[in-house]
């Protein structure tokens, strides 16, 4: 595998706070995940990549030549940062082309490239409408068009499914996984671990600004899995559900709430626990008042991997 | 393991090196082109335009035909005369609309991008600070030159062109209002200009970044007068940048000056204004920049 983006023990410090703390790995073409959970230090990571922040220390390399202040490699770089950034005023063409402006490209090739920048991120129909009238999600797909306008080879993309649709988010999976597949090296960042299942199997798990593992996601999902998964229930008669899935091979064990109305269940196999508990609910009419997976957002996986 | 295609592309953008601030400086001005309230501002700017295209025309069109009544009388009464004084006249009717260019470009320039996070897309771009800024100050800067120093330039022209007789003495008389006249032009912008930028780097509401650079303006136009009323030393009324373009003004159009009052001050207090508004902005780009 060619090696794109090559980080040796960089470290980045806001006064005493450490964001980044001696973060090494090797980035080759394809789709690769950053997985952790606010504050793991995923968007410091993408800052000092796209040249916005300087490394305290250690090297950072794309292509071989250090990041910082290199213009050429940033024309080769697309960044799609999480949060709002958009004119209103302007329509998602506008914005988009001025964009593409910015990395030195000439003004019809900005246009030419805009355009199918935008009609792969599905916004053709709406690209001359203000993006004050866009949807979040139409919003998401114009900051994703303007981070691949000028055709970069690498791209950043800071949790760029926040707010998007399930077809929404079904189609952005798509067009990361085909940027990927033409070669591009794609980095996405998010704190679910579904999101970055769909897209790709190499992820970087980063953790209070630490590389905590690195590798295939299967990998991960097996230490999921050998941690039970929890589910809280809230429902009127939890004994009853308990006693029900009791003889489940997948429940390992279950606690009750301290006022009787809820149930914590831990399960090896979350998938059929999900299966199956909808049967559950309909053969005895049990009223279902929430259903919580903390687990969902990784961070039990993150605490079981410090340990 | 999925084996990716891997194929060589080359860069196929020009290089744009010294040009890199255009693209932000064009962007800012279809910005301010949205608004109906600049358009309006910017209809008015033409006003001036227009009266004194009117009298040029008139006093060139009376004067080549001095047989005529009203030829004569204007030879006779010099009511008025196409000298250094018109166009100083014409510069100075601009100020209050260059300062309302300012403040109706300059106010949301930079707050707007920091409320919208916009400076880390800039800044993930080949971009630096200095672009960045200098694309900005270039949209800002525009209009104003648009409105004073191209009139004066077109209206000296116009002047040459159609009194082709006396074209020759008047150059002579008045060649250097080509020089000082984009230079005056420019000591009336930059300072609005770049207190603009200023008000709006340290701001992100544009209401606060419009309101803080009328009240800074004033008070320094107050200010400077009261002190200088009270102290009864002139020069100080010079810490007045208002008051600095003023007299600037008489110097370079006019070339002439009040003998006790030492006019290079002005040329000081307006260098100093500017670079430290636009130190100030800069470092608070800068600040964004890296500190995020």
């Amino acid at each position: 595998m060619s090696v794109t983006i090559h980080a040796q023990d960089v470290s980045r410090w806001f006064g005493e706070v450490v964001a980044l703390n001696k973060f090494s790995a090797q980035i080759g073409p394809g789709v690769t995940g950053v997985l952790g959970p606010n504050g793991a230090g995923k968007s410091t990571f993408f800052k000092l990549c796209t040249s916005q922040l300087r490394p305290s220390q250690g090297d950072l390399r794309m292509f071989g030549e250090p990041v910082w202040a290199n213009y050429e490699i940033l024309r080769r770089i697309g960044f799609c940062p999480d949060g709002e950034n958009y004119y209103e005023e302007m329509t998602g063409y506008e914005f988009v082309v001025a964009l593409a402006r910015c990395t030195g490209m000439a003004s019809a090739d900005a246009i030419r490239s805009s355009l199918r920048a935008i009609e792969r991120a599905g916004m053709t129909d709406r690209m001359h409408d203000r993006i004050g009238s866009y949807s979040k999600g139409m919003r998401q797909r114009v900051k994703l068009a303007q981070s691949m306008a000028h055709d970069p080879e690498i791209l950043f993309l800071d949790e760029p499914m926040t707010g998007l649709d399930p077809i929404a988010r079904h189609d952005t999976f798509q067009l990361i996984r085909e940027l990927g597949e033409e070669g591009k090296t794609v980095v996405v960042s998010s704190h679910i671990l579904y999101e970055i299942e769909n897209v790709t199997s190499k992820v970087i798990l980063l953790n209070n600004g630490c590389v905590l593992a690195e590798g295939d996601i299967r990998q991960i999902r097996d230490l999921i899995d050998q941690h039970p998964h929890s589910v809280s229930i809230e429902c009127d008669r939890p004994r009853e559900l308990a006693n029900r899935l009791i003889n489940h091979s997948h429940i390992v064990s279950m606690e009750f709430d301290e006022n009787g109305d809820g149930l914590k269940i831990f399960t090896r196999d979350p998938n059929a626990f999900y299966d199956r508990l909808p049967d559950l609910v309909l053969e005895d009419e049990f009223q279902i008042g929430r259903i919580a997976s903390p687990d969902d957002n990784l961070q039990a996986v993150f605490e079981y991997l410090v340990k | 393991m999925p084996i990716y295609e891997q194929t060589y592309k080359p860069w196929e953008a020009r290089s744009l090196l010294r040009w890199r601030w255009r693209p932000i400086a064009v962007q800012e001005l279809r910005i301010a082109m949205t608004s109906r309230l600049f358009k309006f501002l910017l209809l008015l700017s033409c006003l001036p335009f227009l009266i004194f295209l009117f009298l040029f025309l008139s006093i060139d069109m009376l004067s080549s035909n001095p047989d005529s009544l009203a030829g004569m009388v204007l030879e006779e009464t010099r009511i008025v005369e196409i000298d250094d004084v018109l166009f100083w006249r014409f510069l100075r009717l601009c100020i209050p609309l260059v300062v309302l260019c300012c403040l109706s470009v300059g106010s949301g320039l930079i707050c707007n991008d920091m409320r919208n996070n916009l400076l880390e897309i800039y800044f993930a771009k080949p971009l630096t600070s200095v672009d960045y800024f200098v694309g900005k100050l270039s949209a800002v800067m525009f209009f104003p030159m648009l409105i004073t120093a191209a009139p004066a330039l077109l209206f000296f022209l116009l002047h040459i062109l159609m009194t082709p007789d006396s074209s020759a003495d008047f150059f002579n008389t008045y060649g250097y209002l080509l020089i000082t006249m984009p230079v005056y032009a420019l000591a009336i912008a930059l300072p609005s200009a770049t207190l603009a930028m200023l008000c709006s780097a340290l701001s992100r509401s544009t209401r606060f970044a419009a309101v803080s650079f009328c009240a800074i303006l004033f008070m320094n136009r107050a200010l400077a007068t009261f002190i200088s009323e009270i102290t009864e030393r002139p020069n100080l009324k010079y810490w007045s940048v208002g008051h600095s373009v003023d007299a600037l003004g008489y110097v370079l159009i006019r070339k002439e000056f009040p003998v006790d009052e030492y006019w290079p001050y002005a040329i000081y207090v307006i260098a100093a204004w500017c670079i430290i508004a636009a130190g100030l902005t800069f470092y608070r780009v800068r600040a964004v920049e890296v500190g995020s």
